[in-house]
């Protein structure tokens, strides 16, 4: 996976921003700006190469994906429509891991390894950054793309929370969030369950058809008390006014912390 | 970046044809070109940098403007990135011209139609 912005591409273009940028705050003093502010005026625009950065980055993202993020936008609003919580959703309960899609990677281990991921050090987070928000995650559609063209990773996987509302028996509900991640998760970081199975990729059919769950262990000793008859049953979680039940598939091991 | 209400976002493609003709007086850099565009149309076409830079390497790509790194400034001292119109750019400008030509005159024909005898 190649931000498609070459290095000397992006120096270029560094260079070109930081003279029109000069330009501008010589204007400014031209235009009667004391010299302190028009001094300070510059600095702040040149010294911030953050600024810089991210301007640049907003054209580069504009100038080379325009047409892709259009179909993006696209895709993004299909899948919210799409793939809420009706969907063949995979959950996996209370999975703090960060394995979210995107365009600049960041090394993360010091994360990932308090989660007993085996070769945690290895583990890349990618996000997107956009005006609106620096730290942004990607559609489903997204990732599969990426998936697609990441070269030089063993795998990329796929995570996004959801809130969902657990009924008790009492009428009441507790509140969760449930990560829903690609089939590729526990397979790719090494993760192998306490009880029962975890899925993969070769579970495509079942996944397709039938809501599963991999239960994090401290929610799955809080709430069934350690059972690991569990596995098999079926539990339901509600999100606005649907309710599905999803059946249990495993429960991750203690190493591998709930967040 | 200020945003005022009386500022008019450019069309698409639009921005393009201003450059190019722009560059039809001689080479100038990006600054320049936004400046000239600014102060021609009174101030009324505001060309934010956020889609300056990205049109000019996108007419740079398509071959239809040359860049070079030239010193130039008070004391030759400051670099700068010159565009220039190549050939192919300037008949593409001609081809652009015509276009808007015929959508400004069609535009015209429905907003105004008295005034078209």
């Amino acid at each position: 996976m190649r931000w498609p912005l070459g290095k000397k591409r992006e120096q270029n273009l560094e260079r070109e921003l930081r003279s029109h940028l000069q330009l501008e705050a010589e204007e400014q003093l031209e235009r009667g700006l004391s010299l302190e502010q028009a001094q300070y005026t510059a600095q702040r625009v040149l010294g911030n190469k953050t600024l810089l950065k991210e301007e640049m980055r907003e054209m580069w993202r504009w100038t080379s994906l325009e047409r892709f993020w259009q179909d993006l936008r696209y895709a993004v609003r299909v899948l919210r429509k799409n793939l809420g919580f009706s969907a063949a959703a995979v959950l996996s309960l209370a999975l703090g891991i960060g394995a979210n899609t995107a365009i600049f990677s960041l090394v993360d281990g010091l994360w990932m390894r308090s989660m007993a991921v085996p070769r945690s050090n290895e583990i890349v987070r990618l996000f997107s950054t956009t005006s609106q928000n620096p730290e942004d995650t990607f559609s489903y559609l997204e990732y599969l793309a990426l998936k697609d063209q990441a070269r030089g990773f063993q795998g990329l996987v796929a995570r996004g929370g959801r809130g969902i509302q657990l009924p008790n028996k009492d009428g009441t509900s507790e509140l969760h969030t449930v990560n829903v991640v690609s089939d590729n998760l526990f397979s790719a970081l090494g993760i192998q369950p306490l009880a029962g199975r975890i899925f993969t990729p070769a579970d495509k059919d079942l996944l397709n058809h039938e809501p599963v769950a991999v239960l994090g262990n401290s929610f799955w000793k809080r709430r069934f008390g350690s059972d690991r008859g569990i596995v098999g049953q079926q539990i339901e979680f509600q999100r606005g006014n649907q309710r599905v039940l999803f059946t249990v598939l495993g429960v991750l091991p203690e190493t591998f912390r709930d967040r | 970046m200020a945003k005022s209400s009386t500022r008019i976002e450019l069309l698409q493609g639009t921005l393009d044809m201003l450059i190019l003709r722009t560059l039809l007086f001689g080479p100038s850099h990006g600054h320049q070109i936004a400046k000239h565009i600014q102060r021609t149309t009174e101030e009324i076409l505001q060309v934010e940098r956020g889609s300056l830079y990205p049109a000019l390497h996108r007419l740079e790509r398509k071959g239809w403007i040359a860049a070079k790194w030239e010193l130039a400034g008070k004391d030759l001292k400051r670099e700068f990135k010159y565009y220039r119109l190549t050939a192919t750019g300037k008949k593409q400008l001609v081809a652009e011209e015509s276009k808007w030509k015929q959508f400004t005159g069609a535009i015209a024909r429905v907003m105004w139609p008295a005034e078209e005898g």
